[in-house]
């Protein structure tokens, strides 16, 4: 069931009317349930045995949790028995450090085994051809449950539903975001009584999901199909021309996805982090990284980057360089460590989207791209001080954000065209074959998509960029919307619905897209 | 509290005085690479080790809450 089909709105009635319906004595028992059961039928009408992989990380994962959260308990009381004993009974510092580390290793072991059962499962699914929907999403938000109650974060999940729950939650199941148990996890299991400001605001984020989604991407997408299908002819500045479609559709569809997602959630009472904040607007590929897809660029920081960085192994390897190369390696053993570490996470990050070449070649650029960013800083920083009229004017702001939107543009071709061969001669070819002749003989008319429907994606375009200078300028649109006259506020209600009702893709003649970040 | 101020000074020269800042990482002042940094430093000078789940803004916003940390994991 695709979020932009007719029987997800159908759905959703359903759903919100059955979770407010419940009477208030048996919303704190009941709404959790809805919610369960909605989840587990959304799962299933994406495939029976998609099911059996859903099944598996749950009841491994729930495993997991009951044993280490029954470790946790058990060295909290022994250490507030040994506290509450005469002070000359009490185990001396050296035996509780050792009960405590002897403890942690058994914990270590749990979460050790139940990440190689989950992630081997998500790399067999990857090596495969078959996919399974979300797989990746609802293993990284278990794991990263499990890995921040071995940390003593929170307190297990005793009931098994409401844990199956949490990690299969419709909206968020099948592309994100990773949400924390910490964040949405308590929300989920509250009673939510209706909140007529916040519904009416979920309803609205959700129209605006299903504008992106269905004006920009579903209509784009058909001239990026056509640009990505004959490589050979569509170079140059047709290649420019794809990279840029393809920033924009998978922006439209990605975005609009987690407007969904997020607008289910506050109908529901059930907030859950942004996973984007203006992404084009960022200076650097690592600003870029922390405004796009934020919580899964969070998950690889908290958990592997952080971890691996600060490890004894990298504390070891900076030591033994500052041996080697003496007081004057300093610079150099502090920063290699993190370097490297920022190269793993980024070669991780490129195996999570796929284990292919391309992906594997996407992970690594953007690695070096940021590496190589902070080794430059100190240049960069004496330019700024012998030209600080140039470097703080708009002009060299407006620079930055166009020159890391065109970066990134070229890094994202190696997910767009799936193949490193094809990417880098089509990158080349922006250099070397332009095609300008093609262009201005064809133009852009054998794409598949007529000028009236150029005009009505650049329209939209054009409305998503008035809704983030407003979002930029006063916080939030809807809240900005809220306060103006009812009249406009119609208006712009009215654009939005029939906008996506008239010029939306969908219906006879198309093929309803599934949402892209869904295969990861 | 000296120690700690002066590897902070040392791998930011450019920060205006950094040991009464109080929203290092929430102001951007640092990023995850320059935290990652300031800690492993920490870590080599004070034979501590902070573990990644100690990671988080709060206790890096400022020289004393940074301080307050090393001593927590000193005991």
């Amino acid at each position: 069931m695709l979020f932009t089909s007719f029987e997800f709105i159908v759905f959703l009635c359903v759903v919100f009317a059955a979770y407010y319906l419940i009477p208030k004595r048996f919303k704190q028992s009941l709404q959790w349930v809805v919610l369960f059961l909605a989840s587990v039928f959304f799962y299933y009408l994406t495939g029976v045995n998609n099911l059996i992989y859903l099944g598996t990380t749950i009841t491994t994962a729930y495993a997991a949790s009951m044993a280490i959260g029954r470790l946790n308990n058990i060295q909290s009381e022994f250490i507030a028995a040994n506290k509450a004993k005469p002070e000359s009974e009490r185990l001396s510092k050296d035996a509780v450090k050792a009960y405590k580390k002897a403890n942690k290793n058994k914990r270590l072991i749990l979460l050790t085994l139940c990440l190689l059962v989950n992630f081997g499962l998500l790399g067999f699914v990857k090596l495969s051809l078959f996919g399974v929907l979300g797989l990746s999403f609802y293993i990284f938000r278990s794991m990263s449950y499990l890995i921040d109650l071995h940390r003593g974060k929170f307190s297990q999940q005793k009931n098994p539903l409401k844990f199956a729950l949490y990690v299969s939650f419709f909206p968020v199941l099948i592309q994100g975001p990773i949400t924390r148990y910490e964040e949405t996890g308590i929300a989920l299991f509250r009673s939510n009584s209706f909140n007529k400001k916040e519904f009416s605001f979920g309803i609205q984020r959700i129209m605006w999901g299903f504008f992106k989604k269905l004006v920009i991407a579903d209509r784009l997408v058909i001239a990026l199909g056509a640009l990505n299908a004959a490589p050979e002819t569509y170079r140059g500045i047709y290649a420019l021309m794809a990279f840029l479609f393809y920033a924009i559709v998978l922006y439209a569809d990605f975005t609009g996805g987690i407007d969904i997602t997020i607008g289910v959630g506050q109908a529901l009472g059930i907030p859950m982090k942004e996973n984007f904040i203006r992404p084009f607007y960022a200076k650097s590929i690592a600003e870029y990284w922390r405004r796009w897809h934020i919580t899964m660029g969070e998950w690889f920081r908290d958990y592997l980057f952080y971890p691996l960085s600060t490890s004894k192994l990298m504390m070891r390897f900076g030591a033994g360089l500052r041996k080697v190369l003496g007081s004057r390696g300093n610079n150099i053993a502090r920063r290699l460590p993190v370097h490297i570490a920022t190269m793993v996470a980024w070669f991780s990050t490129g195996i999570w989207h796929g284990v292919s070449w391309n992906f594997i070649v996407w992970g690594l650029v953007n690695g070096v791209v940021i590496v190589l960013s902070l080794e430059l800083e100190p240049l960069y920083k004496r330019f700024g001080k012998a030209l600080p009229r140039l470097t703080q004017s708009k002009f060299w702001l407006c620079l930055q954000i166009v020159r890391t939107f065109w970066l990134m543009n070229f890094i994202r071709a190696f997910d767009l065209h799936r193949d490193v061969r094809t990417t880098l001669s089509l990158q080349l070819s922006v250099f070397t074959d332009f095609r300008w002749a093609k262009f201005m003989n064809e133009g852009v008319s054998k794409l598949g998509v007529s000028p009236t429907e150029y005009g009505v994606i650049a329209a939209a375009i054009a409305l998503l960029f008035i809704a983030s200078y407003i979002k930029n300028k006063t916080g939030g649109v809807r809240e900005w919307l809220s306060a103006k006259p009812m009249p406009l506020r119609f208006t712009v209600y009215g654009v939005i619905l029939f906008g996506t009702l008239i010029f939306g893709a969908y219906g006879l003649g198309f093929n309803a897209n599934g949402f892209m970040y869904t295969v990861f | 509290m000296d120690k700690l101020i002066k590897i902070i000074e040392e791998l930011h020269p450019d920060v205006e005085d950094i040991a009464n800042q109080t929203a290092i990482v929430d102001d951007d002042i640092i990023d995850s690479f320059s935290m990652v940094t300031i800690v492993s430093e920490i870590q080599e000078t004070f034979d501590i080790h902070i573990p990644a789940d100690k990671l988080i803004p709060e206790n890096f916003n400022s020289v004393a809450a940074m301080f307050a940390l090393i001593e927590s994991l000193e005991d």
